[in-house]
C-alpha cells in the first residue's frame, strides 16, 4: 500500500482517487486482516476483487495489489441492499460494490454470499453465477447501467473445468458482447464460493 | 462517444458473446489472449502467439502495442514465466503496467499463459516507478504505473527485484531496432 501511495504521488494522485484494486493472496490466512490494513489506507472506496492463488511471479511474495485510479472526476459510489462480503463478514472497510466515474463503472466482484456470511447453493456453480448475476444487474441499475454495458468482465473460477456450465446463464445478460478473461484461482476469500466477476461497464 | 465491439472472431465467442476487444473513445479492453492450437506447447511459445493475436486485435480497432498501458498475464505455474515477461517487455514499444499472476489452470488444460491489455489509443503516457525497484532503463515492461489522461494503471506491487529485471533484454527504442536475439534475454 505504502509502494501503492508512492506511484500515486509520482503521477499526481493519490490513494483517494483510487477506483478499484484486485488482490491476489498466496493464502486465505490473513486475507482478513490485510483487508483492514488495506482499509485504513482510504477513506471511500475503492471497489475491490480478493481472489487466492498458488503463487506470486516471485516466490516468498504473499499478496499483490493491481490498481485502477482516477483523477479529477468526481465518483458515485453504490452498495444495493443486496449482500455482499464486506457487510455480511463485518468487515468494517471502506470497500464498495460500485462505483462510476465519468462514464465509466468498475465494480466489485459480485459473488453468491448470503446474510451472515453463509454461501449459497454451496458446490453448485450454476446456482452460484445466477445469483452473482442478479447481483451485478442490481449494482449496475444502482449506477444507471445494464449487463449490456459491460465492456470487460473478469470472471475468477475456483472449479474452472465447470467454466462451462455458466456460459448459458452469463450469456443472458451480456447479448451486446464484451471482452472476457476467465482464469482458474484456488479459492475466493470465502470458502464454498465459486464463483466471482469483476466487471467495468461504460454508460 | 460510440463504444466499438469488435465482432466474434472464433466460433467459441458466437456462444458466449465475447468480443476480443472492445473500444470506446481512445480506451480499448482486450479479452484475455492465448495460443489457439491444437498442440502441447510450452510458455515462451504460448507468449509469441497470444502477443500475435493481441497485436491482430488491436488492429482491428485501431490500435497498436504501443498504445497497452496495463497488461495481466495469467500463468499455469511459474515455469517459462520469466522468459515470457522478456518476450513482452521486447513487443511493447512503450511503458506498460504489467502484473503477472500465477493460476491453477485457465480455461482449457492445454492454454499456459493467457495476456489481457488495456490500451488507450494515441495515449501520452506518464510513467512512474517505484522505489527500491530499477527497472532496466526505459524497458516496456518495466514500469509500475502509466497514467493516461485522468486514468491512472497502477501494476501489482510487491514482485520487484533488481537481479530479476537486469535478465530483461535492453533495446534501442530511438533505432527501433533489437540487439539480442531470440535468447538474449538471458545474456
Amino acid at each position: 500500500m505504502e509502494r501503492m501511495g508512492s506511484v500515486l504521488e509520482q503521477l499526481g494522485a493519490t490513494l483517494d482517487d483510487v477506483v478499484h484494486t484486485t488482490v491476489y493472496f498466496v493464502t486465505s490466512k490473513g486475507w482478513r486482516e490485510a483487508a483492514q490494513i488495506r482499509g485504513r489506507y482510504f477513506k471511500v472506496g475503492p471497489t475491490s476483487t480478493g481472489v487466492i492463488i498458488p503463487t506470486l511471479a516471485e516466490p516468498g511474495y504473499l499478496i499483490q495489489i493491481d490498481a485502477i485510479a482516477v483523477v479529477g472526476t468526481p465518483k458515485q459510489y453504490v452498495d444495493p441492499p443486496t449482500p455482499n462480503v464486506v457487510k455480511e463478514l463485518n468487515l468494517e472497510v471502506p470497500f464498495r460494490q460500485g462505483v462510476k466515474c465519468g462514464n465509466t463503472i468498475y465494480t466489485s466482484g459480485p459473488v453468491a454470499i448470503g446474510r451472515a456470511g453463509s454461501v449459497l447453493h454451496p458446490n453448485d456453480i450454476a446456482g452460484q453465477t445466477r445469483v452473482a448475476m442478479e447481483n451485478l444487474s442490481r449494482l449496475l441499475a444502482a449506477l444507471g447501467a445494464t449487463t449490456e454495458d459491460v465492456a470487460r468482465k473478469n470472471t475468477y473460477y475456483v472449479a474452472v473445468k465447470d467454466y462451462r456450465k455458466t456460459v448459458p446463464i452469463r450469456s443472458e445478460y451480456f447479448k451486446t458482447g464484451t471482452c472476457a478473461t476467465g482464469v482458474g484461482v484456488d479459492a475466493l476469500v470465502v470458502p464454498g464460493l465459486l464463483i466471482e466477476m469483476e466487471v467495468v461497464a461504460i454508460v | 462517444m460510440q463504444i466499438w465491439r469488435m465482432a466474434p472472431s472464433v466460433r467459441w465467442d458466437t456462444v458466449t458473446y465475447r468480443r476480443q476487444a472492445v473500444r470506446h473513445g481512445d480506451v480499448v479492453y482486450v479479452s484475455g489472449q492465448v495460443a489457439v492450437e491444437k498442440r502441447p506447447s510450452d510458455t515462451p511459445h504460448q507468449t509469441r502467439m497470444a502477443m500475435a493475436n493481441m497485436k491482430a486485435v488491436l488492429a482491428q480497432v485501431g490500435a497498436t502495442l504501443a498504445d497497452v498501458v496495463k497488461t495481466t498475464s495469467y500463468y499455469v505455474g511459474l515455469e517459462g514465466l520469466k522468459e515470457s515477461v522478456a518476450i513482452q517487455a521486447r513487443e511493447f514499444p512503450g511503458a506498460v503496467a504489467s502484473t503477472q499472476v500465477v493460476v491453477p489452470a485457465l480455461v482449457e488444460p492445454r492454454f499456459l499463459v493467457e495476456i489481457e491489455a488495456i490500451a488507450v489509443v494515441g495515449a501520452q503516457k506518464s510513467v512512474a516507478r517505484m522505489p527500491g525497484a530499477d527497472p532496466v532503463g526505459g524497458d516496456a515492461a518495466a514500469c509500475h504505473a502509466v497514467r493516461c489522461g485522468n486514468t491512472i494503471y497502477v501494476a501489482g506491487s510487491g514482485r520487484y527485484k533488481r537481479e530479476w529485471w537486469s535478465r530483461a533484454p535492453r533495446r534501442h527504442a530511438a533505432a527501433g531496432g533489437r540487439d539480442d536475439g531470440e535468447n538474449g534475454e538471458r545474456a
